[in-house]
């Protein structure tokens, strides 16, 4: 099987660069086309694992082709159908251009030119190939759930932390993550992740020996802290990046910005084939806490007010504040929409690797509640999210 | 992708089907005889919505399966408006076997066969993959007398328990009969089942349940085993297309099987349960002392194949002749490709 992992300096060394787009244009496209996949899935119900694999096709692809030579959504377009046959959820071709039409301006859709479906259906045999036929792909979705059944603690807090893990996941689809890492290892990073923001303490686990400092030895070997926080920093860096406007999700009016922000579909809708949907909205499911005064609490039936799929983890209670950041000039993620120093759980009882408590003169962590975020810092500039240990 | 058209170089014309065509060729870089099955995506009457999910099924899980007894998928490439999947070459299959009167099948035999069949079948299943096309056509036999199961074009991953499957999979003689009730939701016991009526056609030498509709093949079925009731298949009345029979008296195997010994009729009972839960799966199977009693599994070198295979010569052309004898008959040809 061809290897489908790229270090740092191959993803900026990619065709579009030989092209002339320049790094940071053509991971806006990755992640508009990305997004773009995400939501035409959702819309046509199908599930997270199809869409997944349709983005994960997208992002190989473009590492042998490049941007200027094939139009972003008509790829797109080409990963979910392919995707969709892939998984056994097929969607007709003309299905998945009619809507692709409806979310794409006129100048857009254009690049479909005169025969969409031929254009998509030509397409299809050069991803293929592309992609070596190498159709079957694993996402981190079943590496979370078997994890998250391994931890044991409050059985509440292990769901917001699986929930909050399961969104990152998500989010994580429109970075090169799945370019760079097995999926085991970008779920044992975004539950640390999660776990963190969630404050929620991984103490024991089923199956622990002594050898394990922390849960994840048990699964995954050789994992440093540097690498889980660089993959950490990957995702958390999409919700600094001011949000671009995409033509499905306009930004809510500024007398808006209280209200929730609007989902792109029902929350509740309970229409997919994943079946799980209603389970994790039945209103047994304990409530959580509103953590972000911004958005209302939940009424009986926790509502999200932003789902990147329709389908919400399967055996996990619902989580209400994932972030919103994709709906509109981001509001927060709600879990960090609080000040700066006690957002960061202090790491009481770790093993020793874990560092110290936030340095005092931390700059303000990369989500701006209010206003504009200030200019982009560089890249490997060392943020104050999991400041290092004394080296 | 242009060496690759080269590095298979074509021998013969093995049929052609609806959705592919199929050559022998000979690798140039290894010397081995292999199978090419041409996905055709040219015209655009075929190719509807793009590259058909049956070649793509075979690609996606052929990939990642690797055992003796399954068909192997040695190379995927795409030329042109072309996708071609490269197969083990196989000589025979065991429906030319079962029918070639030339042919005597011991007990051994059978039971290398068998054997063969449930390994890699245990294999899948271990995999959470369902074949849900078993049939003699598909367990193709090599000249080294190993049976490799062939034809991936129906198998699908299961496990995920609300997943609605549908019941028209099987061809019909080797359906189980939850099939036959409709149900959407079944598991490893459909293979099972398939196995089982297998097993009772190589010592029948006819297959066992010929059914000439659904109805007629749950017929031919209670004919044998007596019509499935609460008591003996609990919630069968819950099946969407469950009718009642009128009652059947079960009658004893061994009047059907005369040669076959207790040990054999023992498997082959266990396999066609008319309850899927009571089935045995197939590592159940091959536990059974069928297997480890005597006479002891016919060495692959040593089990009867039909005549020429072992001298090379002119099995090409006979085979394509069945395929065109098939093709005449309307059969779907895109499940016999490879032989």
């Amino acid at each position: 099987m061809p290897g489908w992992y790229y270090d740092k300096k191959e993803l900026r060394n990619t065709p579009s660069a030989a092209d002339g787009i320049d790094y940071k244009t053509e991971m806006r496209y990755r992640k508009k086309g990305a997004r773009f996949i995400i939501d035409t899935g959702m819309e046509m119900d199908l599930g997270y694992n199809t869409t997944a694999t349709g983005v994960v096709y997208f992002h190989r692809f473009y590492m042998f082709h490049s941007f200027k030579q094939f139009p972003r959504y008509v790829t797109a377009c080409c990963c979910l159908f392919l995707a969709g046959k892939v998984e056994e959820t097929p969607k007709k071709c003309k299905d998945i251009i009619r809507i692709a039409k409806t979310n794409l301006d006129d100048l857009k859709f254009a690049t479909f030119g005169d025969d969409p479906k031929e254009e998509v259906m030509i397409l299809e045999r050069i991803l293929l190939q592309t992609i070596k036929f190498d159709l079957q792909v694993e996402h981190p979705y079943q590496y979370l759930l078997k994890y998250a059944k391994c931890l044991k603690g409050d059985k509440a807090k292990l769901e917001k932390m699986v929930q909050m893990a399961w969104t990152f996941v998500n989010d994580s689809l429109c970075t090169t993550l799945c370019l760079q890492w097995e999926p085991e290892i970008i779920a044992v990073a975004l539950m640390y992740l999660a776990g963190k923001l969630s404050k929620f303490e991984v103490v024991d686990w089923v199956g622990r020996t002594p050898k394990h400092l922390r849960w994840w030895d048990m699964f995954v070997e050789d994992v440093t802290m540097d690498l889980l926080e660089d993959i950490c920093h990957q995702v958390l860096d999409l919700y600094s990046q001011p949000a671009t406007k995409s033509p499905s999700q306009s930004p809510p009016p500024p007398g808006q910005r209280s209200a929730r922000p609007p989902s792109p579909t029902t929350p509740q809708n309970n229409r997919n084939g994943n079946g799980n949907d209603k389970q994790a909205m039945s209103p047994e499911t304990p409530s959580i806490p509103p953590i972000n005064t911004k958005i209302p609490p939940p009424s009986d039936i926790p509502q999200f007010p932003y789902q990147t799929f329709t389908n919400v983890p399967p055996p996990l209670a619902s989580y209400v504040s994932a972030p919103p950041h994709l709906a509109g000039p981001p509001p927060p993620p709600p879990h960090l929409a609080g000040p700066p120093p006690n957002v960061f759980p202090s790491f009481v009882s770790h093993p020793p690797p874990f560092p110290p408590v936030v340095p005092p003169n931390a700059p303000p962590p990369p989500f701006y509640p209010n206003g504009p975020p200030p200019p982009a810092q560089p890249h490997n500039s060392r943020r104050p999210y999991f400041p290092h240990p004394p080296t | 992708m242009e060496n690759k058209l080269k590095r298979y170089e074509k021998i013969a014309f093995l049929g052609e089907g609806q959705f592919a065509t199929v050559f022998k060729a000979r690798d140039v870089e290894t010397e081995n005889i292999v199978a090419v099955k041409k996905i055709k995506l040219g015209s655009r009457v075929e190719a509807q919505d793009g590259i058909n999910r049956t070649a793509l099924r075979e690609i996606k899980l052929l990939q990642e399966l690797h055992h003796e007894n399954l068909i192997g998928l040695l190379d995927v490439f795409g030329h042109m408006s072309n996708v071609s999947l490269v197969f083990d070459f196989m000589d025979t299959d065991l429906e030319v076997v079962i029918k070639d009167n030339t042919i005597i099948l011991t007990t051994a035999n059978i039971k290398s066969y068998t054997l063969q069949t449930l390994k890699g079948l245990e294999y899948l299943h271990l995999n959470w993959i369902l074949h849900r096309d078993l049939k003699p056509n598909n367990l193709l036999v090599n000249d080294k007398g190993v049976l490799k199961i062939g034809d991936f074009g129906l198998a699908k991953m299961f496990g995920s328990p609300n997943r609605v499957n549908t019941h028209q999979v099987v061809t019909r003689w080797y359906r189980a009969p939850e099939l036959l009730f409709g149900a959407k939701q079944y598991g490893t016991c459909i293979d099972i089942w398939a196995v089982g009526c297998i097993l009772a056609e190589l010592l029948l030498r006819v297959p066992l349940f010929p059914g000439e509709s659904d109805l007629d093949q749950l017929t031919k079925i209670f004919d044998v085993f007596g019509n499935p009731t609460e008591e003996n298949w609990p919630g069968i009345k819950t099946l969407s297309d469950f009718i009642d029979f009128k009652p059947l008296p079960a009658i004893p195997l061994k009047s059907i099987f005369t040669a076959a010994g207790d040990d054999l009729l023992e498997l082959i009972s266990s396999m066609l349960v008319l309850n899927p839960m009571a089935r045995k799966t197939c590592r159940e199977c091959l536990k059974m002392p069928f297997f480890s009693n005597k006479p002891a599994p016919t060495i692959g070198s040593k089990l009867p194949l039909p005549q020429n295979i072992r001298k090379v010569a002119d099995i090409e052309r006979q085979s394509l002749k069945r395929k065109l004898l098939d093709a005449a008959e309307g059969g779907s040809l895109s499940k016999r490709l490879f032989i």
